[in-house]
């Protein structure tokens, strides 16, 4: 078994409903899903674009309240509030900053109302600016730097924040390549430097594969868990390197025959049938 | 690191640039017709209309005089700020409060459009009744003239605040009064500002009317009076007076909001 599951569960989803309610019904998003995060690991959510991984970052941050079932965050049920300890980088970076701050007051701003003394609120936005390479850029506005360096602002606010789960849903969807694999390369760093437990949500099989140490593979809306599997690749990664192994290529292989296969978003198809191509 | 563009930092140079080049153009512009004002009234010497610099010397020896002053046009200005500014203390706050709440702000917007579309002359007689011809009078008009247009702004700027914003405050455990203060206010002060200034300009508009109907001093009154009295050129001085004040008053207000969204004007250019 994993090494991790030995460890304190950070996060603990339990047969977890959730159900939108708009003027023509109820839209389920999420039907009945369970599975756990523990304290140091990182795990990918992959699933189709639609498939509910949104909603259930939401709902792990507390924005949203489950339909049905438990979400515990360090052992504690989320009962309507906002857990302690949880930061979002959201999907949409150019609109989570607040584009009237500065890139250092962006990333101070959740800081200074805890009982943060200044100078360690400076020293934690110092450290972590640099963690990302943005502490030339703290006095300038968030509009006056690219999408990738917006969101590597974005990042920068969650790590200051120090948090005990930290939650990316679809971080890089909208950066370019290059952008993109040097910010994937920055979040498996801070993995190891900080030790962040992170629940990492993308549609890219690829990233999912290359950054975590599980995977979680949700089918088409609504969304169940298809697959959890360990990701047997050591760390550090390489873009070019890890990519061409063969459990990588192997894994990949197996989480795009559940995703891609015709027909799952027809009909529900048990978790345990994982042939490639089926039906 | 991918660094995909350099930011740029002349933008507030230029920005300064086009101020001055549109602040020459706008002078120089004022300056030509003037100047042609001046030569044909010299010419032709129309009846109702004095040359520039007759007004000038109107308004030098009837306005910029202690008794001008103090009766005219202080008191008129006085009007036009108290009611602006009774109007933005009441509107803000009460626009932030109805559009935090969505539903609320869809029952309330139709109303204040209602209340709008109501032209304030007509409910002049009614403020008559009940507040005299005094000074008290004329500032709560103008207030109650100008508060729509506040609060139909800041109603909209409340309203459209980014939801990703808002979420973002919520998951870093920002609420009450630092979320309003440094989240909800910022976002939404494009519309409060846009709000301020249209009725900065509708106050004017009732500071004269009010004053034409109901006074004893101020520009208004004095220009209706001339009028009146056929003293042509005094009209003329007074709608001068008045005319400079709405351009300073504007400009002030310009100024801070140039400053208070530096941070808006910086993100829109950006995006284009
Ligand atoms: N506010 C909403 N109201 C109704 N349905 C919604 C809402 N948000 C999302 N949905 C629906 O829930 C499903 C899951 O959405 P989402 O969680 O955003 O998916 P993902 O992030 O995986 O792309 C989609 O089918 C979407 O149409
Ligand atoms: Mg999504």
């Amino acid at each position: 078994m994993n090494a991790a599951a030995s460890k304190p569960q950070v996060l603990s989803v339990q047969d977890l409903v959730y159900a939108y309610r708009t003027a023509d019904g109820e839209i389920e998003a999420i039907s009945d899903l369970s599975f756990a995060v523990h304290e140091g690991e990182f795990v990918s959510i992959v699933g189709p674009s639609g498939s509910g991984k949104t909603t259930l970052m939401k709902i792990v941050a507390g924005l949203l309240q489950a339909t049905k079932g438990s979400v515990r965050i360090l052992g504690k049920p989320l009962t309507g509030r906002v857990p302690d300890g949880v930061a979002l980088v959201f999907q949409d970076y150019s609109r989570s900053l607040f584009p009237w701050m500065t890139v250092q007051r962006n990333v101070e701003f959740p800081l200074s109302h805890r009982r943060a003394s200044r100078a360690d609120v400076a020293q934690r936005s110092r450290e972590s600016l640099s963690a990302v390479g943005l502490v030339d850029f703290a006095t300038r506005y968030p509009w006056e730097l690219s999408g990738g360096m917006q969101q590597r602002v974005a990042i920068a606010r969650a790590l200051a924040f120090r948090p005990r789960l930290l939650l990316m849903d679809e971080p890089f969807a909208s950066v370019d390549a290059q952008t993109r694999a040097d910010l994937e390369d920055l979040v498996a760093d801070v993995h190891q430097q900080f030790g962040t437990t992170i629940l990492f949500v993308t549609h890219d099989i690829d990233e999912s594969v290359y950054l975590s140490d599980r995977v979680l593979v949700l089918s088409a809306h609504p969304a169940r868990l298809l697959l959890d599997r360990e990701v047997p690749l050591s760390r550090p990664r390489d873009q070019v390197a890890t990519r061409e192994l063969h459990d990588f290529v192997r894994l990949r292989a197996e989480i795009a025959g559940l995703i891609l296969r015709p027909g799952t978003e027809k009909t529900a198809s048990s978790p345990q049938d994982t042939s490639p191509g089926g039906r | 690191m991918a660094q995909v563009r350099t930011p740029r930092r002349t933008t507030a140079k230029e920005f300064g640039q086009g101020i001055a080049r549109w602040v020459l153009e706008s002078v120089a512009l004022i300056v030509v017709l003037v100047a042609l004002w001046q030569v044909l009234t010299s010419v032709f010497h129309p009846l109702y209309f004095p040359t520039p610099v007759a007004i000038w010397g109107q308004i030098a020896r009837a306005w910029f005089t202690p008794l001008g002053f103090t009766a005219d046009i202080l008191p008129s200005f006085e009007r036009v700020t108290l009611g602006w500014l009774l109007a933005a203390v009441i509107g803000v706050p009460l626009g932030v409060a109805v559009g935090r709440s969505r539903s609320f702000a869809e029952y309330v917007t139709p109303l204040v459009h209602y209340a709008r579309a109501v032209p304030p002359p007509v409910i002049l007689p009614i403020f008559m009744i009940f507040f005299g011809v005094g000074n008290a009078m004329k500032v709560v008009f103008i207030a109650v003239g100008v508060l729509w247009p506040i609060l139909l702004n800041v109603i909209k700027g409340v309203e459209s605040v980014e939801t990703v914003q808002l979420d973002t405050a919520t998951v870093y455990g920002i609420g009450g009064s630092r979320r309003l203060l440094h989240v909800v206010l910022p976002a939404a002060m494009p519309d409060i500002l846009a709000g301020l200034r249209i009725s900065l300009a509708l106050a004017f508009v009732l500071m004269v009317i009010s004053e034409m109907i109901a006074a004893s001093g101020g520009i208004g009154y004095q220009i209706l009076q001339s009028q009146a009295q056929f003293d042509i050129l005094n009209m003329w001085a007074g709608i001068v007076v008045l005319a400079v004040g709405g351009v300073v008053f504007n400009a002030v207000l310009t100024t801070i909001e140039g400053r208070v969204l530096r941070w808006h004007r910086g993100q829109r250019r950006e995006a284009l």
